[in-house]
């Protein structure tokens, strides 16, 4: 029998080495398929339990907290709090702070927008008589904006170490006659209060100096002559990028001293800053048509000197460059701060649009509050500011895919429709959430804000290590019991940066990228539901391909058998040659897949999906073989569709594998297009796309391939069975084209049919896993075009070879 | 009408070229019944392959009308089988799953309206014999002897002027035989053209001319009866 069976398979050596090579094809790709789609998944969940956690788990904010645009997009404005009012007390922090299940909880309380003592920057002494002409800048990366009116210096000369000759027509600082400083322009930033024991833990940065006691001598002397206020001691951002520049401009006069020592009425010894401020105009006026020798006109750029709360004292050299210097006038008038509303968010649901609220330079988008009591109009002040150290973002632990909302500390990149990429500028107004430029501490918040000023609290919970479920299972536990006492809480553990279109007045559209809550949680169960979905469309389109592959083989077999029966063969024995046929190929092409699988250093699990595979196929044969075949005979013809309802027996199951491989094809392409689109729109997702674009690619060239041997082989199939016909068509003098036209009416009637069932079922499927309407579209064309190009292009090269 | 000049054709097998058909000559007049009988494998379907447009010859001109068929396009070739050729053949070459009647109108199908053919298509089956209950049978529940006339009806639809059959009685028992024979000879007697290439002597004798195929060469056969 083995002999017989086996000499059968030679004979027929091209049809057996391609049906050797389609269970070869089945019993490596599908297991392959199978484990790529599997190591994606668990490269994902890896990812996602790597870096799916950011420095907190949970965010906790006062009732009613949360912004309307918030709730409209289940986001969290990126550093929003630089606009709160407060809401938590410290005694309630301190509650939630002992609970056992929190291992950090960080107070965050928005104080509002201060200004640090102002310094100096001194102009150089030059061999002529100058004119100096300034005026100080900021920039929010588009456009500049001036911080004072322009002003001027005229200097003369020096007659000696101690005494500068010059005039100026800026009245609104102490002047000496030693240098010719100037005060730099009035700036205000974003100062937040903290518990730095907490803040410490959370963000690796020590917060310690916050606890000293300050000694400054000047603060002292001021202090006792204001009646010895409260300092709020604060620690600055070192890394801080605030825009300032200096437009200057030259201009080297002739001019002679004498001359204005007698027009300011005078004399040579004294100082020419001494005469009335009319008469220093009227100076000035008539320098004004002063003849200029020569003339030059620049813009320093003072940025990298500027500091939010202890500026740094500067000198521009003879070559006006700028430098650190040791001399220089301060203005300890840090009383007076300032608060800004949240900004206004219209069309929520569209684009998020921001207006300006008032127009300057530079707008204003918030409401601006100015609060505290200057120095120069009470001796009453509230408190002073007082820089007691600097601290630094430790950015090397920070996880750049996780968003953590409130990260005070970071510069959000926000990016105009030109590229520009947009910065806060020093005004409490700006568009741009600015980061916290300084610290200070929780009794300070108390002082100014009142009894409860936190803004936020955010919660690590204790126990954690990795993001995976039981982790979720936790957080969650603390969330609702958070929630029970009253507050708004966001599990900002799984979230993630999503990149924003906002539409800014008088920038236009901005992209800022805030941070999306649940973005792991959806991540995982996408890509979880992908990985089942692939797996059981994998195993249904192998189990339905082998079934119907042996249909077919049953079809061409139906002819040897009569004969073999007619001859004297028991119908046993033809089944069993028959089954012992199937086997031999079968058990070949899975002795080759194992090796082929072992080359490819295969998992374990991959050798077993190959197995059961063989052993389906093994059980798929025995069941099909063992059936009782139909006896019954159709006399009368079908009166439409004949040649399909006749073919039957091979068409329909060919409908079976067109409509598989459509569906197949379609859940695949539109299920990975959606969960990659939905993926991308956050950094995290992002991250996770980058790490399996070459898993997911695999297996959507499996995907294919499989469904292009299975139509292929059922074309075949269907062709040999009927190859006779084709040539009596030839015969009775059909021409190409007209067989052609036949064939494609056929294939068209059966394969549409197959194909719309296949969309439907595809369709009703992705919509079930929520899939956009735009993948399914995509999908399903994709598919159908494949398909179709497949079918066509079999249909086509069976053709030539029948009209040869 | 048809001749055949000069006609060679051989085939590649394993051991290398084996010739089929050498320097073949024939004329076929108008109306004339030509058998042509020969043993099994001699070339005698290769031969009407290629006098009936479907064979390219190695060499020679096969001419219908004084047309050099294999000259024309293999679209005018298929056009020229369609008009000019009906073909009987021993296996029938009946498509199962059309009717007897849309098995008779097949050639014409694209060509003609169908209510048309299928009036021709009935006046050709009784005029072969075929009970109208079986128009709508599929071919597979018809006898072999009904089969085959039904497979004449189908080449004559277009009303061809040559017939070409192919062992045209090779599956029938002797009463089928016979019955496709008075056919044939009546159709004979039409005017019709025939070309038959049978082994059965009873079936050749009824010809004008029988040619013998041996060796791949054609020679006069005498027949004694």
């Amino acid at each position: 029998m083995i002999s017989i069976t086996w000499k059968r398979l030679y004979s027929r050596k091209w049809i057996s080495i391609t049906t050797l090579l389609a269970f070869i094809s089945i019993y490596t790709l599908i297991p392959f398929g199978w484990d790529k789609s599997k190591t994606a998944t668990t490269t994902i969940q890896k990812s996602i339990e790597q870096y799916g956690r950011g420095s907190y788990d949970l965010l906790v904010r006062p009732p009613s907290s949360r912004t309307t645009i918030e709730r409209a997009l289940h986001m969290v404005e990126e550093n929003y709090i630089g606009d709160s009012k407060g809401g938590i007390s410290i005694s309630e922090w301190k509650k939630i702070k002992e609970d056992p299940d929190v291992e950090i909880a960080a107070p965050v309380a928005s104080l509002g927008y201060f200004r640090g003592k102002k310094v100096s920057i001194e102009f150089p002494v030059l061999n002529r008589p100058t004119r100096f002409t300034y005026q100080f800048y900021t920039s929010d990366g588009r456009k500049k904006y001036p911080l004072n009116k322009e002003k001027s210096i005229v200097y003369f000369e020096r007659p000696h170490p101690g005494m500068i000759q010059y005039i100026t027509n800026n009245r609104e600082q102490q002047l000496f006659s030693s240098s010719m400083s100037v005060l730099m322009p009035e700036n205000y930033y974003l100062l937040v209060a903290i518990d730095p024991d907490s803040e410490g833990k959370l963000t690796r940065i020590d917060f310690s100096a916050l606890k000293k006691k300050t000694n400054n001598p000047i603060l002292q002397d001021i202090l006792k002559s204001y009646g010895n206020p409260p300092v709020v001691k604060v620690l600055q951002n070192r890394d801080l990028h605030i825009p300032l520049y200096l437009k200057l401009t030259v201009d080297q006069l002739d001019v002679k001293l004498p001359d204005y020592l007698t027009m300011l009425g005078l004399r040579e010894s004294q100082w020419m800053m001494e005469a009335s401020p009319e008469k220093i105009d009227a100076a000035l006026s008539t320098l004004q048509k002063a003849p200029i020798q020569s003339s030059q006109t620049m813009e320093i750029n003072l940025s990298h000197f500027q500091k939010p709360f202890d500026g740094s004292a500067l000198a521009l050299s003879d070559q006006f460059v700028p430098m650190l210097s040791e001399r220089f006038v301060a203005d300890h008038n840090t009383s007076v701060y300032y608060v800004a509303s949240k900004l206004q968010y219209e069309h929520v649901q569209s684009v998020p649009t921001v207006n300006i609220v008032h127009h300057g330079e530079p707008p204003s988008y918030k409401k601006i509050e100015k609060k505290g009591v200057s120095m120069q109009e009470s001796q009453d002040i509230p408190f002073l500011i007082e820089q007691v150290g600097t601290f630094s973002q430790n950015t090397s632990s920070r996880n750049r895919l996780a968003a953590s909302p409130l990260g005070i500390y970071g510069e959000m990149k926000a990016i105009a429709e030109d590229g520009t990429i947009l910065t806060p500028t020093t005004h409490p107004g700006s568009f741009i959430p600015s980061p916290a430029s300084g610290v200070t501490t929780l009794d300070a918040a108390e002082l100014i804000k009142g009894k409860k000023p936190i803004d936020a609290i955010r919660i690590k919970i204790a126990g954690i290590t990795n993001y995976n479920e039981a982790a979720r299972e936790k957080i969650k536990k603390v969330a609702t019991k958070l929630l029970k006492m009253g507050y708004e809480v966001d599990v900002v553990a799984g979230s993630s940066f999503k990149e924003m279109t906002l539409r800014v007045e008088g920038i236009g559209n901005v992209k800022e990228s805030w941070t999306t809550l649940g973005v792991a949680q959806t991540l995982t169960e996408t890509w979880n539901g992908f990985y089942i979905l692939t797996t059981i469309l994998l195993i249904l389109f192998a189990g339905f391909w082998l079934v119907v592959r042996f249909i077919f083989e049953q079809n061409t077999l139906a002819r040897e058998n009569e004969l073999l029966s007619i001859i004297g063969w028991e119908k046993e024995k033809i089944r069993w040659r028959n089954i012992l046929e199937q086997y031999m190929l079968t058990s070949i092409a899975l002795i080759v897949s194992l090796f082929f699988l072992y080359q490819w250093d295969a998992t374990p699990s991959m050798y077993a999906v190959a197995v059961l595979l063989w052993i389906f196929t093994l059980a798929a044969v025995a069941l099909l073989w063992m059936r009782r075949e139909k006896t019954r005979k159709r006399i009368h013809a079908y009166k439409q569709l004949a040649s399909i309802f006749y073919y039957k027996q091979l068409i329909i199951p060919m409908m079976f594998v067109l409509c598989l491989a459509l569906t197949l094809l379609a859940i695949h392409i539109a299920a990975l297009g959606d969960a990659w689109q939905r993926s991308s729109t956050t950094s995290m997702g992002n991250y996770i796309n980058d790490r399996t674009n070459f898993f997911r690619l695999f297996v959507a060239i499996v995907v294919f391939y499989l469904n292009t041997i299975s139509l292929s082989e059922g074309v075949a199939s269907l062709f040999n069975e009927r190859k006779q016909e084709f040539v009596m068509y030839r015969m009775i003098g059909w021409t190409k084209g007209k067989i052609v036209k036949f064939l494609f009416m056929e294939t068209f009637a059966w394969s549409a049919w197959a194909s719309l069932a296949g969309a439907v079922i595809s369709g009703t499927i992705l919509c079930m896993l929520n899939v956009s309407m735009k993948w399914i579209c995509i999908g399903i064309g994709i598919a159908v075009l494949m398909v179709a190009i497949t079918l066509g292009s079999m249909i086509g090269s069976r053709l030539v070879q029948l009209s040869e | 009408m048809i001749s055949l000049k000069n006609i060679s054709k051989s085939f590649h097998i394993q051991s290398g070229r084996l010739e089929v058909l050498k320097n073949i000559q024939l004329a076929i007049s108008k109306g004339e019944w030509v058998s042509i009988v020969g043993p099994s494998g001699s070339g005698k379907s290769t031969l009407l392959h290629i006098a009936s447009g479907l064979l390219h010859p190695d060499s020679g001109d096969v001419c219908f009308n004084d047309t050099n068929i294999y000259q024309l396009t293999e679209r005018q070739r298929s056009n020229w089988r369609r008009n000019h050729i009906g073909f009987v053949f021993q296996d029938f070459k009946l498509l199962p799953y059309y009717s007897v009647l849309d098995n008779v109108i097949l050639p014409l199908y694209y060509d003609h309206p169908k209510h048309e053919l299928r009036k021709k298509a009935k006046k050709l089956l009784h005029m072969m014999g075929i009970d109208e209950s079986l128009f709508s049978r599929l071919p597979e529940s018809l006898s072999g002897g009904e089969k085959q006339r039904v497979a004449i009806a189908r080449a004559l639809i277009a009303n061809p002027d040559v017939l070409f059959c192919d062992e045209p009685t090779g599956n029938l028992d002797h009463e089928n035989r016979n019955h496709i024979v008075q056919l044939f000879c009546q159709l004979h007697i039409q005017g019709k053209t025939m070309v038959v290439v049978t082994h059965d002597m009873e079936v050749a004798v009824h010809a004008n001319h029988i040619y013998r195929l041996v060796n791949g060469m054609l020679a006069r056969a005498e027949v004694r009866i």
